[in-house]
């Protein structure tokens, strides 16, 4: 009897591995995904859901765009309604210079062809009329949205195993083989698996898969909580993001998630904690008042995976011939999900992808330090984010 | 309609009157909502908001809120955590839950 053989090994089981899998199989590959526990039980399945293009820094957003035709297409195709809407999504902005950085970042990408506005206080009332708190204005993107994770993750896993896609669920990878400088396979928890590619999808896992290859991927998991209240009429319209009051949205069902962005943390620290839950509930009611009196039913936690740079990590591995990596989102994972797999499978099968990805390629880490420092208007407030965290309160 | 009670070897409190939707249902002291509506034979707490099924006390430890019910005016109030009084108005849920200073 053959070992087991396919044209590419995913691993990985949330968006990025299940999205890949879907466009190899969609194109004729005998493709597989391995997965540690179950699909979607990591940062797929513990995502806000939140389909956004704007605020990143440059490179993401031609990337964004495209994921956003993708998500209408695969919704059209599915046979699960995952509740993608294109609800749109307000950013608001507290102080005078950081209304001028918003608007900065509209013109740019309204140059880059995505429709956004800035609005003063009174145009975001219009489009959020139950909004208080010292806001000065918003960048309104009509196109962004959000979709229910798990349910979409299934539609596209369903879509892929339809194509043809062998998902192997509970089935952990101990090791990369590697034949002559190239891949030839994994072993794993229930045996070798042959393949020339393996996709290193594994998220927060990926720099340990990394490891198995000798391969170093700066990456380092953040925690995110996620706050969801019981279910209420629909009031909110737009997603709502803040850059120091976490961000929310209603989902179909009336529930309302409260945001509280991705903090470093040691290991993989799952816990939920006093200090999340009460500012990331305060600082929601200082915008929404009326949420005051309403009850959290559970909150939650899971990893997004950040990069010095806060690019993603996304093409070949230069090391290692038929290794490539498609991780690291920071915090982008599930927004642009189809766009990873459609690139990630263009890049395996033709050696290029239609829309260039150059500044995510892996080798760029390597490189002299100074010489990186690639142009990030947006990130800055990311990275700072982190460090004032608590300061403000 | 108590016959659903353990009768023997229990210790009960006092006896009162609970109203189901306007419907009288008999509860003892120290019993959850969810305890007398058992009791009394109802099955059905709410409905889901979109297709309108039928959910009842699923996990009864206050995780899961299937058993959500209105409950002196207050939505969302789950039954299986909430003690029964006398006189309490329950009523089971159709919709969703309310903001603050709506009706």
């Amino acid at each position: 009897m053959g070992r087991e053989t396919y044209d590419v090994l995913i691993i990985g089981g949330g968006i990025a591995g299940v999205s890949i899998a879907y466009f190899l199989a969609k194109a004729g590959q005998r493709v597989c995904i391995l997965e540690k526990h179950v699909l979607g039980q990591e940062s797929t399945g513990r995502s806000a859901g939140n389909i956004g293009q704007s605020h990143r820094p440059p490179p993401d957003l031609p990337i964004a765009m495209r994921a956003v035709q993708l998500w209408k297409q695969l919704l059209q195709e599915s046979d699960l309604d995952f509740e993608y809407r294109q609800h749109g999504n307000l950013r608001l902005a507290w102080t005078d210079a950081h209304v001028a950085k918003l608007k900065a970042m509209v013109e740019r990408e309204r140059a880059g062809g995505l429709e956004c506005y800035f609005l003063d206080r009174a145009e975001t009332h219009a489009l959020l009329p139950i909004a208080s708190g010292p806001f000065l204005g918003s960048v309104y993107s009509p196109s962004d949205g959000s979709a229910q994770p798990q349910l979409a993750l299934l539609s596209l896993a369903r879509a892929a195993v339809r194509q043809g896609a062998v998902l192997h669920e509970r089935r952990e990878v101990t090791g990369i083989e590697v034949v002559g400088g190239r891949v030839a396979g994994i072993a794993t928890s229930g045996g070798p698996i042959a393949s020339g590619v393996v996709v290193n999808a594994a998220g927060a896992w990926s720099p340990a898969i990394g490891r198995m290859a000798g391969v170093h991927i700066p990456a380092e998991a953040r925690r995110s909580h996620l706050m969801i209240t019981e279910r209420l009429p629909q009031f909110m319209g737009p997603v709502v993001s803040t850059d120091f009051y976490g961000y929310f949205r209603q989902a179909l069902s009336g529930n309302v998630l409260i945001g509280y962005s991705a903090r470093p943390v040691e290991g993989f620290d799952r816990r939920v904690t006093f200090d999340a839950v009460s500012l990331a509930t305060r600082r929601a009611a200082i915008i929404i008042p009326r949420l005051t009196g309403v009850s959290l039913i559970r909150a939650f936690t899971g990893f997004t995976v950040w990069t010095p740079d806060l690019l993603p990590i996304m093409g070949p591995v230069r090391q290692l011939d038929g290794l490539y990596v498609a991780t690291a989102f920071c915090g982008l994972g599930f927004a642009i999900g189809p766009a990873v797999g459609e690139l990630m499978a263009e890049l395996i099968l033709n050696g290029r992808a239609s829309l260039p990805f150059d500044a995510y390629r892996l080798d760029r880490f390597e490189q002299p330090p100074g010489q990186v420092a690639p142009d990030l208007p947006a990130s800055e407030n990311m990275a700072g984010r982190v460090k004032t965290e608590g300061r403000e309160e | 309609m108590t016959h659903r009670r353990v009768e023997h070897g229990v210790v009960r409190g006092r006896r009162f009157e609970i109203l189901l939707d306007g419907r009288t249902i008999v509860a003892y002291e120290g019993e959850t909502i969810a305890a007398a509506l058992t009791a009394a034979g109802v099955t059905t707490l709410r409905r889901t908001p979109k297709q309108g099924h039928p959910r009842g006390m699923f996990c009864g430890i206050g995780l899961c809120w299937e058993c959500a019910v209105v409950v002196d005016g207050v939505p969302n109030t789950r039954a299986c955590q909430t003690l029964a009084t006398p006189g309490c108005c329950v009523e089971t849920q159709e919709g969703l839950g309310r903001l603050e200073g709506e009706a």
